[in-house]
């Protein structure tokens, strides 16, 4: 019975069935052939899981960023942080990183960003020196920190699976995102350095005020959003609501680049790639009753305990299993399939919840430009033209960089716990 | 009917569909915020928004994975069917076509028995009285639609896969 319940869903999602699918049928043969409850239990496990109020915020925020993400404001974010860096050497490289950050607080959308970046930074990081390869590997790193700075769907996620508090998961990835976007700039400026790549750009205030003022709603809006739920203001699926307003402001009135009939489209796609998370979301839910009734997250706390490991070995096997998985699986499906059974065990070898949360999502992110299969490298593929086989070996020194981030993330947790300080 | 007549019109109810979805979570964004700035600025809370805003959610939920399923875009790993040959893509299409079928066909089944329990009882939502089976039906609804949909891709999906095998044959 455990090795149908195991064995099978690995071959079928190996197989590429959707990810619902296999959790759902995973269940529905637990139920035939040896059911834990009435059949009945299979549609009030799946209901309880969508019926909560702090699931709108996926809606919400996934909304909000897709409308951010087509009012134009990524030309102008990465405007503003070249302005700001134009005179370090390797500024336009800066310049991805620092704009991928900024999206980040903005639309929490890694896919988003590579594309957006691809298409404005690749072409003018190649002319500048850097190899195509290097160029279009940084952009697909860089769209990674998007998953770790808040608002950030995974953490929503890992928030509702591990029941941890969405405000402290957001207030946790702050930092943790800032050391990865300031190890990843360093690494560009220490090869520019190296490589005597000339300075391009220069600092010029006007200009600097100039792309303020042209970026000024988009960089207020994690000012308003964070800050509210921060400041106890608003819930976050209340800051979910107020940044679908926001955004629908400023992207039909301020920058006035979307119509009604486009917001409404885009409000559809939001839907629909909502669905098709918060599905899963229902599945997950029932695998977690699932392995929950017949005790196996219990027995793998035991087994963990019979190890004999340290919090610091479970961690680094964590980080290794997670890098791996990353590679091939979405990190929303990750997460809400692994939380529920790696959480208590990190919570048994004194691990906090919000720190391994924050641990997990910079994992996921890592996997989501790790060759082979890490979905950054096809985005920038597709964007930037690169050959795959040349973008696996201009990705792998940022690998190296946010492997190396996230061992400090790993091993100091108060860069995810500090900043939480309930007002 | 010409197959491309046909698909034309797949699109358009495909865009509609999603249209129709968008504007109930525009509705649920909007009472979202009405309520929380009632709250803020007039001290009033609408009773039963958060019940009206999580029941239109999973009704969004459910339709958003049938029409998904229709247009096979859930997520998932798409690595095996992309880089198999195109008969092996077809097989792979089968299977996952009697998979999906199988398993909303058993969760449409489990959740049908559940809400004719419910409508039994008469149950109601505590905050704006609604009857809980149009709150559950959604449920019941979206895996019976999605049972079907499967049925339907298997079906074109096993006929296609058969298709060039006559031809061999002939």
């Amino acid at each position: 019975m455990t090795a149908v319940f195991f064995a099978l869903p690995v071959i079928l999602l190996g197989l590429g069935t959707p990810v619902f699918l296999v959790l759902l049928g995973g269940v529905a043969l637990v139920f035939a052939l040896a059911p834990p409850a009435p059949p009945l239990a299979i549609h009030q496990v799946m209901f309880g899981g969508l019926d909560q109020y702090a699931l709108l915020a996926v809606p919400f925020f996934v909304l909000a960023g897709q409308l951010m993400g087509r009012s134009g404001i990524a030309d102008r974010l990465i405007d503003w942080v070249l302005a700001l860096v134009g005179r370090v050497p390797g500024s336009l490289g800066v310049a991805a990183v620092g704009g991928s950050a900024a999206m980040g607080a903005v639309s929490g959308s890694s896919v988003a960003a590579v594309a957006a970046l691809g298409r404005t930074l690749h072409p003018q990081l190649v002319r500048a020196g850097y190899g195509r390869a290097r160029a279009a590997g940084l952009v697909s790193s860089a769209g990674a920190i998007d998953i770790v700075i808040p608002p950030s769907i995974a953490m929503i996620l890992y928030a509702l699976a591990a029941e941890q508090s969405i405000a402290r998961l957001f207030a946790g990835g702050v930092l943790p995102g800032l050391l990865i976007a300031v190890m990843l700039a360093g690494f560009v400026v220490a090869t520019a350095l190296w490589q005597r790549l000339p300075v391009t750009g220069r600092f010029d205030p006007a200009e600097v005020g100039r792309t303020t003022v042209r970026a000024a709603a988009a960089l207020f809006m994690p000012v308003f959003v964070l800050g509210g739920i921060y400041t106890g203001a608003f819930s976050p699926t209340e800051a979910g609501g107020f940044a679908c307003l926001y955004a629908i402001v400023v992207a039909r009135y301020l920058y006035a680049s979307m119509t009604w009939a486009e917001i409404v489209e885009t409000a559809g796609e939001a839907a629909m790639l909502s669905a098709r998370i918060l599905v899963i979301v229902a599945a997950a839910g029932l695998v977690t009753w699932v392995l929950t009734t017949r005790g196996v997250p219990q027995a793998v706390v035991g087994w963990i305990a019979a190890l004999d490991i340290g919090a610091l070995t479970f961690l680094l096997a964590v980080n290794v299993v997670l890098l791996l998985v990353g590679c091939v699986l979405d990190p929303s499906s990750a997460i809400l399939v692994l939380a529920p059974l790696l959480v208590p065990v990190a919570v048994s070898l004194g691990v906090d919840p919000i720190h391994f949360g924050v641990v997990m999502t910079v994992n996921l992110a890592i996997g989501m430009f790790t060759p082979p299969f890490g979905l950054n490298l096809f985005v920038a593929q597709q964007v930037t033209g690169v050959p795959l086989s040349e973008l696996y070996r201009g990705v792998l020194p940022f690998v190296a960089v946010m492997i190396a981030a996230l061992a400090i993330i790993t091993y100091v947790p108060a860069l995810s716990l500090a900043l939480w300080r309930p007002i | 009917m010409s197959d491309r007549q046909v698909q034309r019109i797949a699109g358009q109810a495909g865009r509609a569909a999603r249209a129709v979805l968008g504007l109930l979570l525009l509705a649920v964004v909007a009472v979202n915020v009405a309520n929380a700035a009632g709250r803020y600025l007039a001290g009033v809370s609408l009773t039963g928004t958060d019940e009206l805003m999580i029941y239109t959610m999973v009704w969004i939920v459910m339709a958003g994975a049938v029409l998904s399923l229709l247009t096979r875009s859930h997520i998932a790993i798409d690595l095996v069917p992309a880089s198999a040959s195109p008969r092996g893509a077809a097989l792979l299409r089968v299977l996952h076509d009697a998979v999906a079928l199988a398993a909303c066909g058993y969760a449409a089944w489990a959740s049908w028995s559940y809400v004719g329990r419910i409508a039994m009882l008469g149950t109601t939502s505590m905050g704006l009285g609604i009857p809980m089976t149009w709150a559950h039906g959604a449920l019941t609804a979206g895996f019976g639609a999605m049972a079907a949909v499967a049925a339907g891709l298997l079906l074109r999906d096993v006929a296609a896969l058969a298709r060039p095998a006559r031809g061999r044959a002939a």
